[in-house]
């Protein structure tokens, strides 16, 4: 996960946004949502290794596969939420970015339910047990 | 998935930029409108065929 080519694609993006801001306000927009699918690319891409050495650690722990999908899940919904919030914000409309932030909560809490019930069967057969 | 894309989304819109200020100065608004807007639209395309495969990718690795 090379931070230098990240660094240079933001920087080359703020560089076109600079460039398009001033003659065209409406393709800066466009331009900083091209930089930052980009960057997540380059950035989801090298993540796509460490999920699989988790993989395994989840496999050998001998927890159920499912929770580690749904927590898989949360991260990506977080993923996405963060960034589409975030080209709300520099488009100027912080109050479409903060709309998809409650949404991106409420998807998350309605996944989560899944976790908190699993959590009370694993604490109610201990106890029993 | 490079930064190819980037440079073409800048080249498009000085592009279109270039070619409103030409049509304006040569008092042909309404077509500076329409050019100014086609240059808009190829980038929409290229931006949503990218939005597209950023999705794809983030809902192949997060299992989403």
């Amino acid at each position: 996960m090379s931070i230098v080519k990240l660094i240079g694609i933001a920087v080359l993006g703020v560089i076109i946004v600079q460039l398009l801001r001033s003659s065209k306000p409406e393709f800066a927009t466009l331009a900083t949502i091209a930089t930052g699918v980009v960057m997540l690319i380059v950035l989801v891409n090298s993540l796509s290794s460490v999920i699989v050495a988790f993989q395994g650690i989840i496999d050998k722990s001998g927890l159920p596969n499912s929770l580690f999908t749904l927590v898989l899940k949360i991260i990506g919904i977080g993923y996405l939420t963060e960034y589409s919030a975030s080209i709300c914000e520099d488009a100027g409309c912080a109050s479409l970015g903060s709309k998809i932030q409650l949404g991106g909560k409420l998807v998350i809490f309605g996944l989560s339910i899944g976790i908190i019930t699993n959590l009370i069967d694993v604490v109610s057969k201990i106890s029993i047990g | 998935m490079n930064i190819s894309i980037l440079i073409k989304i800048a080249g498009i819109g000085l592009l279109t930029a270039i070619v409103a200020i030409i049509l304006k100065k040569s008092d042909k608004d309404e077509i500076a409108t329409f050019a100014t807007l086609a240059g808009l639209i190829i980038v929409i395309f290229l931006i949503v065929d990218m939005l597209g495969g950023l999705f794809d990718t983030v809902k192949s690795i997060f299992a989403l």
